[in-house]
């Protein structure tokens, strides 16, 4: 019934064999890189895009110990001649995109601000614009590349549970996440007819090594700080940690595969369940409306 | 390979047919051992489909409104393959796809949506518990888009289903800090009950099509199970609580 390209069973279900992939913001040291590495391990060919010669080279690092086929290229993906050039490039080597994974996006630490902050409209505009063009733009061109020799192909956009929440003192950057995640329905229906998937996944607190990167890049929800003494996740989150950037790459690399040949427009959050806790826990991590001691010190302890 | 479930243990609940038999044939697809649990004699046919592809099945008669059959499924999946990785209640009453009006509605036929949805889950979750501690495993429960929508012609399948999702958060969040994680899925399969609607009236699947913007009907084990085996897998170790949309895209709000 799958009218997804079918694998046979001896390449696996998440397999993406030969399937020429790109990865848009590819040497951030984060999700970006560990999706490389992911799609690499699953047989693709990776195509890479990354802004810097710095970028590049952790991309290339994280490419060359893995099996499979790859280019690292240079791209601004927030301009269309350069990003298509760059999958032009690519498809010569490789043939149609079958897929990308949009990591694109973030906030520089001079982006923080709030509301009330005299420069508020143009960190705003600068920050929507970096977090929404690139999305729109590599979206266009896989899905130009894939309708062009009438294959199929699944693109995913990385957005964050702050566009899905609330971004406190980040206001352009959880707008455009929360544009990201409509964005990404607009184009799953629009696209959809000619099998072209578009999901995304919104990302909690993930803990990436730090890499000093003047520039936009990574999540502005990545945790950096390191995990000695007590782990400000513990209380936040159920699982009780941060996540690792390998859990969004496999969760991207599930959504690239025929495993979510019927998963379309959807964002799926993968944050540990941050999201799902409720506001009226106190210091505790107790509902506020359990009073009686013997059942808080038995919750407590369980 | 991050969605294999070679080596876990896989319980599912209704996998006599449906999407229930669809997230069993998946997972016995990607390497797990699937107990495959259903009210009548059914489930021996899906079993039998496993093993003759290779795979590891067994099949369990188990009525999940019964607390002491849903022990029984659990201590022979223990004692078949030693451990209970991942448990799927997907079983709804034979009721469920019956289209009803509230003001024909009984409450017999309220007792028999919630006895095997409601109290299904209920006894599932708290009989599979324990064993997904010790596996640090997940428990993944069936809603629909009929529990996120609303239908107008099954008011109390959406009820029953709807509640899956409050559960599915709840559990979560009680049982985050075990490291036992809980999701749901929301699938538009094609089903028995949809299959017998669309040969009673051929014009119902071409306008159901036409509001899919993937332009078909998802298949129970190809499109819905796959997305079940990725919930029990290694690669969804960051999500908790959360509901899979698995629907072409004709749904995509929570």
């Amino acid at each position: 019934m799958s009218t997804g390209p079918s694998n046979g069973p001896s390449t696996g279900p998440t397999s993406l064999d030969g399937k020429a992939i790109v990865v848009a913001g590819a040497g951030g040291g984060g999700i970006g890189t560990a999706t490389c590495r992911a799609l690499a391990a699953a047989g693709a060919s990776v195509v890479a895009l990354d802004l810097t010669e710095q970028g590049r080279q952790i991309a290339r690092a994280a490419l060359d110990d893995s099996p499979g086929e790859h280019l690292v290229l240079p791209a601004d993906v927030t301009d269309e001649t350069s990003t298509g050039a760059a999958i032009d490039t690519a498809g010569e080597r490789f043939g149609p995109m079958r897929g990308a994974v949009s990591v694109v996006g973030g906030m520089r630490a001079e982006h923080w601000a709030p509301l009330d902050d005299p420069d508020a409209v143009r960190i705003l505009d600068d920050v929507v614009r970096f977090n929404l063009v690139p999305p729109l733009v590599v979206g266009r061109a896989v899905a130009a590349s894939a309708r062009a020799h009438g294959v199929t192909a699944s693109i995913v956009q990385v957005a964050s549970v702050g566009g899905l929440l609330s971004m406190p003192f980040g206001a352009g950057y959880g707008a455009a996440k929360a544009a990201l995640v409509n964005l990404t329905r607009t184009m799953a229906i629009e696209w959809g007819r000619s099998g072209i998937r578009v999901n995304a996944v919104a990302p909690g607190s993930i803990r990436v090594d730090r890499i000093g990167r003047p520039r936009f890049d990574g999540d502005a929800t990545a945790d950096t700080r390191p995990d000695e003494d007590v782990d400000p996740a513990r209380a936040a989150v159920p699982l009780g940690r941060r996540g690792e950037a390998d859990e969004i790459a496999s969760v991207a690399l599930f959504l690239l595969s025929d495993m979510a040949s019927y998963v379309n427009g959807h964002t799926l959050v993968v944050d540990g369940g941050s999201s799902i806790v409720p506001p009226y826990n106190d210091a505790d991590d107790l509902p506020v409306f359990v009073t009686d001691p013997a059942l808080r010190a038995r919750l407590a302890t369980s | 390979m991050t969605a294999t479930l070679d080596g876990r243990v896989v319980l599912v609940t209704g996998a006599g047919g449906g999407v229930g038999r669809g997230i069993a044939l998946a997972c016995g697809a990607v390497g797990a051992s699937v107990v495959v649990s259903a009210r009548g004699e059914s489930g021996t046919e899906t079993a039998d489909d496993i093993t003759r592809r290779g795979g590891e099945a067994i099949a369990v008669r188990c009525d999940v409104t019964d607390r002491a059959d849903v022990d029984r499924t659990l201590d022979a999946a223990v004692a078949a393959y030693g451990r209970v990785d991942a448990v799927f209640h997907n079983a709804t009453s034979r009721a469920s796809s019956q289209p009803h009006l509230l003001e024909d509605a009984d409450l017999a036929l309220w007792e028999e949506h919630a006895s095997v949805s409601l109290r299904g889950s209920f006894h599932c979750a708290q009989a599979a518990h324990p064993h997904l501690v010790r596996s640090q495993g997940s428990l993944i429960l069936l809603t629909s888009p009929a529990g996120i929508e609303g239908s107008e012609s099954l008011p109390f399948y959406s009820v029953v289903k709807a509640s899956q999702r409050g559960f599915t958060k709840s559990l979560a969040l009680e049982w985050g800090p075990d490291g036992v994680r809980v999701n749901a899925i929301a699938p538009l399969a094609v089903t028995d009950a949809l299959h017998r609607a669309f040969e009673a009236d051929p014009t119902l699947e071409t306008s159901l099509r036409a509001k899919i913007p993937l332009g078909r009907l998802g298949d129970s084990e190809d499109d819905i199970g796959t997305v079940a085996a990725f919930l029990a897998s290694d690669g969804a170790s960051y999500m908790t609580g959360q509901t899979l949309i698995v629907s072409g895209g004709r749904f995509t709000l929570l």
